[in-house]
């Protein structure tokens, strides 16, 4: 029971913290370089899994391997929202240099670990339907 | 963003070469289509007679075909034996994916509906309360050059140059199809009636033949029967033969057993069993999902890989010899 009082109490101090961040980053920001840092970040990630998600596609053509190559591809979309978000910071920081002594680490984590967990719900969602 | 791109300069002047080689190669299509080891299709789950059990036995064997295919899958494709890589013929080229899709879904629809007739026609001759009555109604299109205006995959021709069908055998309607100078009579469905257009269409050099198929309306079934396999995506003719025997069977009740019968080889109405494409995928298909008889066209005997098979073949010429062959196997 202690130990569950510590994880739920752990929890809701990281959240606290993380909401204090990503308010604190927000105030630091302009608007019209949030949209460009996004716009960058949406570029270059999708840019980078062009690539490996296009050699999976490909792949759909081995009709035994469909199910597999389903399962990478939720997988590459995971991973993509952790790439969008490091190259969103990035980007946010190259904008705005104020933001170099805050860490963003925790909001990038966060807020791509949420995205990857929606993507692999929404990707289990889809697999049982099709499969 | 400029200063992330000023950062990176030189890797990114390095990358952007293979990386539009790459995009290139997974995206461009080629002039090359595929097939590939599909699966089975269970022809329990594709048609129901009233009042009669369909056998779970016979199953319908399905190959996969994709066209074009890029660069990539073509080097990836090459390696497997089991895959036939060929150049897409004039038709393939011609047809948009919905057209490819509508010639599965109709030479299905045929094919369900010739298996029909010809397995009732055979299971009449031990039992008599089964019959079936039916009549032409023309041609489908199955193929036309693209570029002939409202006419479209699926339509039916009931005149050509005026000549109505009624007037005419299959044989003789679809010769009159192949005249140089055509102008087809064509019924569509719309809505809850139907509608009739004229085509007139010239035949060129560039042009691929027309392909049609018989159209023949079941007036009368005892039994009746249903085809839920109509709603399913898997398209194309070569299940008319497996089809034939499935019903018959279910009709004229032999038993054959929990032996796994699987086949290909499509069906006329005069009940000749017709050629079918990628034999050797329906091959390595039928060895993948271990049957033990496989019923196959004997104008493709010759042509299947030399190995040795976990099953019997059935090479038949007709329908006819693949019933005597199972009345005399099971019977």
């Amino acid at each position: 029971m202690k130990s569950l009082t510590k994880i739920i109490d752990f929890v809701f101090r990281f959240f606290r913290r993380f909401a204090k961040l990503v308010k604190i980053i927000d105030k630091k920001t302009a608007m019209k370089l949030v949209v460009k840092s996004v716009f960058g970040a949406l570029l270059i990630s999708v840019l980078i899994v062009l690539i490996p998600a296009l050699v999976m596609i490909n792949m759909f053509i081995y009709t035994k391997l469909k199910f597999f190559i389903s399962m990478l591809l939720v997988l590459l979309i995971m991973g993509w929202s952790f790439l969008y978000y490091y190259f969103y910071y990035r980007l946010l920081k190259i904008y705005h240099p104020a933001l170099e002594d805050i860490n963003t680490k925790i909001p990038q984590l966060t807020e791509s670990t949420i995205v990857a967990l929606f993507f692999m719900i929404l990707g289990i969602v889809v697999l049982s339907v099709v499969f | 963003m400029l200063q992330l791109i000023k950062q990176y300069k030189k890797l990114l002047i390095i990358l952007i070469f293979p990386f539009v080689y790459l995009l290139f190669v997974l995206v461009a299509p080629t002039q090359l289509a595929v097939i590939a080891p599909g699966g089975l299709t269970q022809v329990v789950e594709t048609i129901e007679i009233d009042g009669y059990e369909m056998v779970d036995n016979f199953n319908t064997i399905y190959v996969y075909t994709y066209s074009p295919i890029t660069p990539f899958q073509s080097w990836v494709l090459a390696i497997d034996e089991t895959i036939n890589i060929y150049p897409m013929t004039k038709r393939q080229k011609d047809l948009s994916m919905k057209d490819e899709f509508a010639q599965g879904q109709l030479s299905k629809l045929v094919s369900l509906k010739t298996s029909i007739i010809k397995a009732y026609e055979l299971a009449h001759d031990s039992k008599p309360e089964i019959s079936i009555d039916y009549h032409y109604e023309g041609l489908y299109v199955y193929y036309r050059p693209s570029h002939i205006e409202g006419l479209e995959i699926g339509d039916q021709i009931v005149a050509i140059n005026g000549r109505h069908y009624s007037d005419y055998t299959h044989e003789e309607f679809v010769a009159l199809a192949y005249d140089p100078e055509v102008e087809f009579t064509i019924k569509r469905i719309e809505g809850e009636g139907n509608i009739y257009e004229s085509v007139s269409y010239v035949y060129t050099e560039d042009d691929a033949y027309m392909i049609f198929y018989p159209d023949y309306v079941i007036d009368l079934a005892t039994p009746s029967f249903q085809l839920p396999g109509l709603s399913s995506l898997v398209g194309g003719p070569s299940g008319g033969l497996i089809q034939t025997l499935s019903i018959y069977v279910s009709l004229v009740n032999i038993n054959i057993g929990d032996v796994k019968i699987a086949g290909t080889g499509t069906i006329e109405m005069s009940g000749d069993v017709g050629r079918i494409g990628g034999i050797t995928q329906k091959m390595y298909t039928a060895i993948y999902n271990n049957i033990d008889i496989m019923f196959m066209p004997s104008s493709h005997y010759s042509e299947i890989p030399n190995m040795d098979y976990p099953f019997i073949i059935v090479a038949v010429d007709t329908v006819e010899e693949a019933v005597q062959w199972l009345n005399e196997e099971f019977n």
